[in-house]
């Protein structure tokens, strides 16, 4: 869970840097709702159980979820106007963006 | 028959295990020790050396508590190799990020449920972070 509690400390700014944060992940509303609630998080998950989001993303890996079926790659996007700005592909599932990192990304975006 | 005690021989594999399990359960929750784990790569060094005491301590007497430090020394050498493989190759077996979607694309509308159940399209007009999650880490 270090990603999302990574990104729930550092809310405040993500705020004050006028950025709204949203998870997606490929689990249910009532899971999505147990985790929110576990780790106190001030901004919500979204349930993608079809990968309809993923798909229209291009992050499907076939066969890495624990049972055998297909999950988001780990991916994080920045977008604005509709379109995206900016994105963070990490190539080790292991490794996500530090909250650090996507502050200064915020930062860099031009209005 | 009276042997000497030999803790290393049931700290070492004991180390070894924590320095293993502990990536996983505890340490990765912070990028720097997750990223690359140092630390946990650290305690099973020690766990190795402390189990190589034993080992040697062990030896001259042969018998079933040299059997037990060969094991020990295997264990550490094996867990060390374990977790070097799930963090520097198996880990990055991702599909290819030519398939994502690039920078400058329209975001396609797509309406999902948050998890309190209310309706949230992600082709958003405001300035938003897009963390796409798949669970347990």
């Amino acid at each position: 869970m270090s990603e999302l509690q990574g990104l729930q400390s550092r809310i405040a700014d993500f705020r004050a840097s006028g950025t709204k944060v949203l998870a997606i992940s490929p689990e249910s509303v009532e899971q999505n709702d147990e985790v929110v609630g576990w780790l106190g998080l001030d901004f919500p998950i979204l349930s993608d159980g079809e990968l309809v989001a993923t798909d229209a993303f291009g992050l499907r890996h076939s066969g890495a979820a624990p049972g055998g079926g297909d999950i988001p790659r780990p991916a994080t996007y920045i977008i604005e106007g509709g379109t995206t700005r900016w994105r963070d592909l990490t190539d080790n599932w292991r490794i996500r963006p530090r909250p650090d990192d996507l502050l200064a990304a915020l930062a860099g975006l031009s209005r | 028959m009276n042997e000497p005690r030999n803790h290393a021989l049931w700290f070492g594999p004991l180390l070894a295990v924590f320095g293993f399990v502990s990536y996983y359960t505890i340490f990765s929750r912070w990028p720097v020790l997750r990223d690359v784990p140092w630390l946990n790569l650290g305690i099973l060094l020690i766990a190795t050396a402390v189990s190589w005491k034993g080992l040697r301590r062990a030896r001259p007497a042969g018998g079933w508590r040299r059997a037990a430090g060969f094991l020990a020394v295997g264990l550490s050498l094996s867990l060390i190799g374990l977790l070097s493989f799930y963090c520097f190759d198996l880990s990055y077996g991702l599909p290819s990020a030519d398939l994502a979607l690039a920078v400058g694309k329209p975001v396609p509308a797509i309406t999902l449920k948050d998890n309190r159940g209310h309706d949230v399209d992600i082709a958003r007009d405001e300035r938003t972070l897009l963390v796409f999650y798949r669970g347990h880490w």
